[in-house]
């Protein structure tokens, strides 16, 4: 939560920001595409 | 924002990310700074790491895990072994973010950063604030929020709680 809040606000001031990001999600692992860009949103 | 997911090799806390690794190497250059949010473990050393190899500016927010605490508790040899051998040398040539004073006391008593910065987690708060509990002024109430841990020193705030004249303010 913090980390995607402070890169929200980063945007916000007109900074280029890029997550790197792992897929762990517990024990299991998120559901997303892996090594390309992805769009978040919050 | 963009996000680059890396699918971990390992599913421990080491999280090994050899391709996050990599493209941390690759283009990792065309950015003013990486600022690396995580535990002190292998992710963010190896992260560190390729930073310094690369002169890339780099903030670690540690997230209270570099504590003369943190490493007294659990895997004590082996985060020893990794501290002394390399993770201080990273460290002291990292800019370190902190969340709080107490942390940042902390940090300085096992490392010497280039510079430490304290910036307090943000929060977002409910538009309408509901307005205070008021039906007994005259007993004092609190919420912890946090995780039962001994780390939180709940056990410490229950002690001093005994030593506060209520109502406060």
């Amino acid at each position: 939560m913090s980390v995607s809040m402070l890169s929200e606000e980063l945007i916000k001031e007109g900074i280029s920001v890029e997550v790197f990001s792992t897929t762990a999600n517990g024990k299991a692992e998120l559901p997303v595409q892996t090594g390309m860009p992805v769009e978040v949103d919050g | 924002m963009t996000v680059y997911y890396f699918k971990r090799w390992t599913k421990d806390h080491s999280h090994f990310l050899p391709t996050l690794f990599k493209r941390l190497w690759t283009h990792g250059s065309k950015f003013d700074v990486v600022h690396i949010h995580a535990r002190w473990n292998l992710v963010s050393i190896f992260s560190c790491l390729v930073c310094l190899l690369k002169k890339i500016p780099v903030i670690v927010s540690p997230r209270g895990t570099l504590s003369a605490y943190s490493f007294l508790n659990r895997h004590t040899a082996m985060k020893a072994f990794i501290h002394q051998s390399f993770g201080k040398f990273l460290l002291n040539r990292s800019h370190v973010h902190v969340t709080a004073l107490n942390e940042q006391c902390a940090v300085q008593e096992i490392a010497r950063p280039k510079s430490i910065s304290e910036l307090p987690n943000l929060v977002k708060l409910p538009e309408n604030m509901p307005s205070a509990y008021q039906d007994d002024p005259g007993t004092f109430k609190m919420i912890f929020l946090s995780r039962i841990n001994e780390k939180k020193g709940l056990d410490l705030l229950l002690i001093a709680l005994k030593d506060i004249n209520v109502p406060i303010g």
